[in-house]
């Protein structure tokens, strides 16, 4: 059998009339979220129905992204990806023929990790291959050494279950019994992979289905012109954009703190932006080098985490297809977490490096946009991490049960330009996360929540805050003694913050693990301070629950956005009302004095702490004094933050603070070298922060108003980051 | 003397009503609402049925038995935060349930696909309760019915006596409550022994379903609801008894039936979206009397577009909910709602000038432009007026304007120029446009829920449905389209042919294997509660009308199916046997053949009662048919644009009230009545039946 070449015949219409065209383009993403719908309303793991851990999309006969429908949006990328490695190796044998679906899930092509079992298919019309569907879920288990997917003892790949490059199990329409018999013969619970297998199926066909209708309705050669089309006028309108940016270079670094069975270790992960004209290029230098704990990022979930948080950013109206791909270069270098060797372990990088790696883009992306007067609106800080658990035991009739904590995506929004961000507001690069009732996870396991709860000052301080967290206990109940265990796989951020700060932010609040051995659990305590017991801090890997342990989780805060100092103080009073923030956080972190009552801000006092704080950023010089309140004028050369450059007769251009006029440098030099600086202890940051030394906070104040320009997280010693603009648009 | 049932919708911008006579004759009469005195469009709307009838107000209401009523007043609290000043009372440790809002769940919800994926400009709605007024209080139950922590009554206490002079109403809910409501009874028992000024709602008392969050959710939304709706009902109360009104007074909610004043002043909450459901009703009682089983019913009006299956006459009950993004979770009948409309907004969007349709709308207000009230920014009304569809003379009744001639203008200046089309060109293809997206909502409609379009007729209602849905229906495949002989008032028409139904459901969760003995006591233990509760407000059911239904699902699955249970005495094994294999089957109808897996174990949730007490009135009136032949409603010739063919026709223009039953137009050919506009397309026929319904026909392919 050969492979049908894709191509257009030379009667093709150039271009195709806006409303066809238009009708086209709705009908794609009709296609990928009826996809959608198929999927969740047939699949039997909580992830994909409780989560929406899944991605339906459709790609031409060159693994193109065309549409994808909401969900995971990093996996998009790393699918195009598998769909090339099965047009590379099977195009001849065993063949891609109408009818087929092939299983990929091989983290090392372009599946997320093992468990997330991609289905591929292709689709065609007539004689001719026109493109594929593809869509995964996580399914509830793939093998391997641990239940759920997640094998946080893994020291190589092939401890991670079962895994294909591609594997035909469906062929001409017709189910390989004995391909599927021996897949689910890997797998604990067949029942339900089964049922989650048929749930993809079932999507793969609806996206198919509409996608041939198109074809019927408009013809193959209308059809595929639409296509291209499409993809070239996202390509189009995204460079369009990017020429619309100044040029230049933005770092961010984020560390991954590793607390399990191989000791402890941090592993910075570093990403650059280089922009130039209309192109974007990421590149890892900087990156640790790969690691025997299954946290490495393999290339194809690497390269989709840096593009998912720019679907949303910075081409948020541009139909997502690979017209966006286009604009945008990604480099690892191999052997680096962000892109290991095989047998690299991966199966826990979708809890944490995707999450880092996503964080970085947004956090290049972001600075970006700062230094655009029409782009600088939408920047935002980072979001908030996750802090997950697969938990397994046994029932009261003793069936082994296990369930992972969908409560990770409990995770927040970071602080944007001109709101806060959204409390427990999900995750950055994956739209319509949620997470169950506690009633529901109590059905379908024998634990009990002693509560689950929002966790004062866990936001990221900042003139907007980070979106708070929850934290969450539990303890064994209706369960044999002794049976309950749980699995910390996505166990990070806990001494150094996931979630940075910008243009002078704070980081959010640190992740927890709590094993509080022997715990008070008789004493309904309903949050962490009225929890007791012997505190163990298993993080990264299986620990045992006995009957009297209570289990302790905390997901990361959101980085807040611009100098706390700058919050409006009635703003500060509410989230003391709401119980958001604390009063000794108020005063110490916002500079915010209320009056006895802790209900109404005394304005005088305020002001008088605002400047006492900002006298002290300058080691006891006077701050010029600004009005809080006044619009900053940063023109059209802004630099993100309270900075901007602008010409100074004579002299040339020069960075200047917006705020209060102060020059700092000369445009081309680093404005970190010509301005007052400081180590503060992380714990600065507000009291929910495991402060152990390690990390520490370097603030960059101006030396004229001493606002705070920027926060960086950093191990004492590493490198300061420093951003240059190199070219401003016309 | 004659005696009357009438039906008053109160809408967002109509105010409509139905009055139905012993014969079975109906009189209409439509007016605006008139908030926040929602009253004085209802007596305006009752006062020119009345004229219709040649009677005074008071002689009518004075000659009526049932006064039915649906209202959007609850929505517009909701929009326009007129509140009552709430506190909410959880489980300690869940304090704030409300803001967690199980996660991004909150700002996702209501959204588009585009505005989801937008993590910039999205945020969740603000918590209906904020974290100052809810209080956690020391109590738990399990995840097995059984009390872990007594409720505290010094927290009760405590929370009695710091409650603000502000607060008017009081929420309750917690962990588990709907498989044990002990802790819930206490705490509301205490608190209104405490004060009984309050307006006190427990979780238990609504909404009996598994899932603490939209169980709070709808908890908070009925307590801010509670003071005003109570009031608005009071005063409606007034309202007819000042005009001599002395029968029974009924209100429409959410699950599709009416229920007792008192009912409704208990569950404010209920009464979300009950015109919509009015409608649909309306739909279903027609379906009834046509013989039709299997019907898609579509709501095309100026702001929404709302669609509702009914397959074997049913109607499937709404998974998640929500008013405003505002999540609830009670028996509601399944409607959804799209953004496409009359009033929605038609564009080009930088930088290739694609065009689309919404998802803003103008509204009423600015409106289209050819209204000439403000509205500068062509709508698909404007597209439908430059199409040739509308006329002045019928539009409103001759007294709204619509002037051609600005809109055309402004339909070159914003669409076709910048395009390089004609007039014509683009207003043709703007108009397939609409009807793609229509097309689309429908089959989207149609996937969820497993419904075969070649089975079923397209109700069509709504003021812009008559003049895109017939063409829509023909590429949809539907066996025909009907266009109800009271499409203008169509929800006040569901209020007069719908009956008493209290429709109640409990989460119980069970595994396979169930015993018998488990279900006939959650059955007979919800059945008796609905009876009781029937009896005591003087109604009476037929044994015929309780119908049981269990919700259930393959073990884990999020997605439940509503599968009808009959049992001809107590629940036997045989019975649960049935209802498995019977589940499975419906399963398969409704996501393809292959799909069922008994082997992955099946899960019993939500157990639902629903018993129906029927009302005394008359059947729908039927009237002879006439000669098809419609000369006689013949108003005249116009050029029009008919998709079907893609073409400019000369169309026959036809008074709809002067059409006959038995009448018969071929397209092309328009048919205009004072509230809405048919266009009949080359190849289609419309007929009109006994019921004075209009029946789009064509050649299937």
């Amino acid at each position: 059998m050969t492979e049908t070449k894709p191509g257009v015949p030379g009667a093709a219409p150039a271009t195709v009339d806006p409303f066809t065209l238009e009708i086209i383009k709705s009908k794609l993403d009709r296609a990928a979220d009826e996809g959608c719908v198929a999927l969740e309303l047939t699949a039997g793991s909580i992830p994909i129905s409780e989560a929406h851990d899944r991605v339906v999309g459709l790609y031409t006969d060159d693994g193109d992204l065309l549409a994808g429908g909401a969900g995971f949006m990093s996996v998009l990328p790393g699918a195009g990806l598998a769909i090339r490695h099965v047009l590379r190796t099977y195009a001849e044998d065993p063949g891609i023929g109408e009818g087929d679906v092939f299983l990929v899930n091989d983290p090392y092509v372009g599946a997320a990790h093992a468990p997330d079992a991609m289905l591929i298919a292709p689709i065609f019309v007539g004689e001719r291959r026109v493109g594929f569907a593809c869509a995964y879920v996580h399914v509830t288990d793939i093998g391997g050494i641990q239940p759920g997917g997640w094998h946080t003892e893994a020291t190589e790949s092939y401890q991670e279950g079962f895994q294909t490059g591609g594997l035909k199990i469906i062929e001409a329409g017709r189910l390989r019994r004995d391909i599927w018999d021996t897949v689910l013969r890997q797998v604990r619970f067949p029942e339900r992979v089964t049922l989650d297998l048929r749930s993809i199926v079932a999507a793969c066909n609806v996206a198919q289905d509409r996608f041939m209708q198109i074809f019927a309705t408009y013809g193959e050669e209308v059809t595929l012109a639409a296509c291209r089309q499409l993809v070239s006028r996202s390509e189009e309108t995204l460079r369009q954009r990017l020429r619309e940016l100044p040029d230049g270079e933005w770092t961010a670094r984020l560390y991954f703190d590793y607390h399990g069975a191989r000791g402890e270790a941090v592993y910075p992960v570093v990403l650059t932006l280089r922009k130039e004209a209309d192109l974007l290029k990421f590149d890892f230098a900087g990156t640790h080098d790969q690691v025997d704990v299954p946290i490495n990022c393999p290339f194809g979930l690497t390269y989709g985490c840096v593009i998912g948080p720019l679907y949303s950013l910075l081409s948020w109206d541009i139909p997502i297809n690979e017209g966006i791909h286009r604009c945008i270069e990604v480099v690892a270098e191999e052997g680096t977490i962000a892109n290991p060797r095989r047998p690299g372990p991966v199966s826990c990088a979708t809890e944490a490096m995707a999450h880092i790696i996503q964080n970085l883009s947004a956090m290049v992306l972001s600075k970006m946009m700062g230094t655009s007067q029409r782009y600088s609106r939408r920047a935002t800080a980072q979001w908030g991490a996750h802090a997950a658990a697969q938990m397994f035991g046994l029932d009261a009739s003793h069936h082994f049960v296990t369930e992972a904590t969908s409560d990770l995506f409990a995770s927040s929004a970071g602080a944007q330009s001109f709101q806060d961000g959204a409390d427990v507001g999900g995750e950055m690069a994956a739209p319509t996360t949620r997470i169950p009732n506690t009633e529901t996870s109590e059905l379908y396991f024998p634990a009990r929540f002693l509560y689950k709860r929002i966790v004062p000052d866990s936001g990221g301080p900042g003139k907007f805050r980070g979106g708070t967290i929850i934290e969450w206990a539990v303890v064994p109940h209706n369960t044999p003694a002794q049976s309950f265990s749980a699995n910390m796989f996505s166990g990070r951020g806990v001494t150094f913050p996931q979630a940075q700060g910008i243009f002078g932010g704070l980081p959010g609040c640190t992740t927890d693990y709590v094993q509080y051995r022997g715990g008070n659990a008789a004493e309904f305590p309903s949050n962490r301070r009225e929890t007791t017991g012997r505190e163990e801090n298993v993080r990264f890997g299986v620990t045992h629950i006995g009957p009297d342990d209570v289990m302790y989780l905390r997901t990361g805060g959101g980085g807040g956005f611009g100098d706390p100092l700058e919050r409006d103080p009635e703003r500060v009073a509410q989230d003391v009302a709401s119980g958001f923030v604390s009063v000794p956080a108020a005063h110490a972190v916002y500079g915010v004095v209320l009056d006895a009552d802790r209900h109404d801000v005394d304005a005088a006092a305020t002001a008088e702490l605002r400047t006492d704080v900002r006298r002290r950023r300058l080691g006891g010089t006077e701050p010029a004094a600004v009005d809080d309140h006044a619009e900053l004028a940063l023109g059209d050369r802004p630099l993100g933050g309270y900075l901007h450059v602008v010409d100074e007769p004579g002299t040339g251009p020069v960075i200047r603070c917006a705020r209060c006029s102060h020059e700092i440098c000369a445009a081309d030099a680093d404005w970190k070298d010509h301005v007052p600086h400081r180590e503060a202890p992380l714990a600065e940051a507000g009291p929910v922060h495991r402060d152990t030394g390690e990390c520490v906070l370097r603030e960059f104040y101006c030396p004229g108003c001493a606002a705070m320009l920027e926060v960086e997280m950093a191990r004492p010693g590493d490198p300061p980051l420093h951003d240059r603009v190199t070219g401003w648009p016309a | 003397m004659n005696r009357y049932v009438i039906g008053i919708d109160v809408g967002g911008t109509g105010t409509d009503c139905a009055v139905l006579d012993q014969d079975g004759v109906l009189t209409v009469g439509k007016s605006f609402s008139t908030p926040p005195d929602f009253t004085r469009g209802m007596v305006a709307s009752l006062g020119l049925a009345a004229g219709k009838l040649g009677l005074a107000t008071e002689d009518l209401l004075a000659a009526t038995d049932v006064f039915l009523h649906s209202t959007t007043v609850g929505e517009n609290a909701i929009g326009d935060g007129t509140l009552a000043t709430a506190a909410l009372l959880l489980t300690r440790g869940f304090e704030e349930t409300l803001i967690i809002t199980r996660g991004a769940y909150g700002r996702w919800t209501g959204l588009s696909h585009d505005q989801m994926i937008d993590m910039i400009d999205s945020a969740k709605p603000a918590p209906l309760v904020p974290g100052s007024l809810t209080t956690g209080i020391g109590e738990r139950t399990d995840a097995a019915g059984q009390i872990v922590r007594p409720l505290d009554p010094d927290d009760i206490a405590a929370v009695v006596a710091g409650l603000g002079k502000d607060v008017e109403a009081v929420g309750v809910c917690f962990l588990w409550s709907f498989l044990n409501p002990a802790n819930e009874r206490a705490a509301v028992s205490a608190l209104r022994a405490a004060r009984p000024d309050l307006f006190v709602t427990a979780s238990h008392e609504i909404t009996s379903t598994i899932g603490e969050y939209e169980r709070a959710s709808t908890v908070a939304l009925n307590v801010k609801l509670g003071p005003f709706v109570a009031a608005y009902l009071a005063k409606l109360r007034d309202a007819l008894a000042e005009r001599g009104f002395r029968g029974t007074t009924l209100l429409m909610k959410a699950h599709g039936g009416a229920v007792s004043l008192e009912d409704a002043r208990r569950s404010p909450v209920s009464l979300m979206e009950s015109g919509p459901v009015g409608g649909l009703v309306g739909a279903q009682s027609l379906a009834d009397q046509v013989g039709h089983e299997d019907v898609i019913a579509a709501d095309v009006g100026g702001t929404t577009f709302k669609v509702a299956v009914i397959s074997g006459g049913r109607v499937g009950y709404q998974r998640e909910p929500d008013v405003l993004r505002y999540h609830y979770l009670l028996p509601k009948m399944d409607i959804h709602s799209e953004s496409i409309a009359g009033g929605s907004v038609v564009w080009l969007e930088p930088p290739f000038n694609a065009p689309r349709i919404g998802p803003r709308s103008a509204g009423a207000s600015p409106g289209p432009v050819c209204f000439g009230v403000g509205g500068t920014e062509v709508t698909v009304t404007d597209v439908d007026v430059i199409l040739g569809y509308l006329n002045a003379d019928f539009y409103m009744e001759g007294r709204g304007r619509l002037d051609v001639a600005v809109a055309g203008k402004a339909f070159d200046e914003q669409i076709a120029r910048p395009l390089g089309l004609s007039r014509l060109e683009a207003a043709s293809a703007v108009y397939r446009l609409v009807n793609n997206h229509i097309h689309d909502a429908l089959h989207k409609r149609t996937v969820e829920g497993g419904v075969d379009a070649r089975e079923y007729v397209l109700y069509s209602y709504g003021g812009t449905a008559g003049m895109h849905l017939p063409a829509v229906a023909q590429e949809l495949g539907v066996r025909s389209v009907l266009i109800p002989g009271a499409a203008g008032v169509q929800g006040a028409f569901g209020l007069v042919t719908t009956d008493v139904v209290y429709d109640e459901v409990v989460s119980r969760p069970m595994t396979e294997p169930v015993r018998a003995e488990d279900v006939e006591q959650v059955f007979a233990e919800l059945t008796d509660a609905v009876l009781d509760r029937l009896k005591s407000e003087g109604f009476a059911v037929d044994p015929d009308d309780v119908d049981l239904s269990v919700d259930l699902r393959y073990t884990k699955q999020f997605n439940l199916v509503t599968t009808p249970f009959e049992v001809s005495g107590p629940v036997t094994e045989a019975d649960l046997a049935r209802l498995g294999s019977d589940y499975e089957a419906l399963y398969e109808r409704l996501y393809g053949p292959g799909t069922a897996y008994r082997e992955a174990g099946i899960e019993l949730v939500n157990f639902r009662v629903r018993a129906k007490a029927r009302l005394r009135r008359a059947a729908l009136a039927s009237a002879p048919l006439n000669d098809p032949d419609p000369a006689a409603a013949l108003v005249g010739e116009r050029e029009a644009y008919f998709v079907i063919g893609d073409s400019m026709r000369t169309a026959k223009g036809y008074d709809v009230t002067k059409l006959l039953p038995g009448n018969e137009v071929h397209g092309p050919a328009i048919l205009w009545s004072p509230i809405t506009t048919i266009v009949v397309n080359p190849g289609q026929r419309a007929r009109v039946d006994e019921h004075r319904n209009i029946i789009v026909t064509w050649e299937s392919k």
